[in-house]
């Protein structure tokens, strides 16, 4: 708690951790869901000649999930850059995901 | 983000609960949608064949470990991923 009378952040309520909580779960569901769409459609091809996955889907399945990760962590690095170039404030929206 | 206590991690568990439910339920539409869409094209009969019977057979087989599969990658490459921030990139 700050005295100091800069009307700095309160503590936050359980209601608002609970609901922040929320919001990332419902960021990382979403990025699952978006990620099995693509790497599915990339991967899987849909004449389903056979039930199990073959040794070649596996690995590309593998292959999209990290693949999937990195571009997500570069488009995030650089709309950082690109907020911070423009000397904006709101970099910290878009301060790592995951946080 | 801050830690919850264990009151409100009762709560968040009720929350998580009922979204399992929700996610499970649109999962299991998407999944009737991609298989009727990838296996159903013959419309010459009313009855479905035993030929996209199997199709659709093999695509809930397919997708179901496929998603496993993701699952178990997803969560490697979000714990890789937390730990790198947390180490201080």
């Amino acid at each position: 708690m700050s005295f100091l009378g800069f009307g700095g952040a309160a503590q936050p309520t359980s209601a608002q951790k609970i609901a922040a909580a929320e919001q990332e779960l419902e960021m990382i569901t979403d990025m699952f869901n978006r990620l099995s769409n693509s790497c599915t459609k990339k991967c899987i091809p849909p004449d389903y000649k056979e039930g199990d996955l073959n040794k070649g889907e596996s690995v590309c399945l593998d292959r999209c999930v990290a693949k999937f990760f990195e571009v997500n962590v570069k488009v995030s690095e650089q709309m950082q850059n690109m907020q911070a170039s423009r000397g904006g404030a709101a970099g910290g929206a878009f301060g790592g995901f995951g946080q | 983000m801050e830690a919850l206590n264990a009151n409100e991690q009762r709560e968040f568990a009720a929350i998580m609960e009922r979204r399992q439910m929700k996610d499970f339920m649109t999962m299991y539409s998407n999944l009737v949608q991609r298989c009727f869409d990838d296996c159903i094209n013959d419309f010459t009969s009313k009855a479905v064949s035993s030929k996209e019977e199997t199709c659709v057979s093999r695509c809930v087989d397919k997708s179901l470990k496929t998603s496993e599969r993701l699952g178990q990658r997803f969560a490697e490459q979000n714990q890789a991923m937390m730990q790198g921030q947390m180490g201080g990139k």
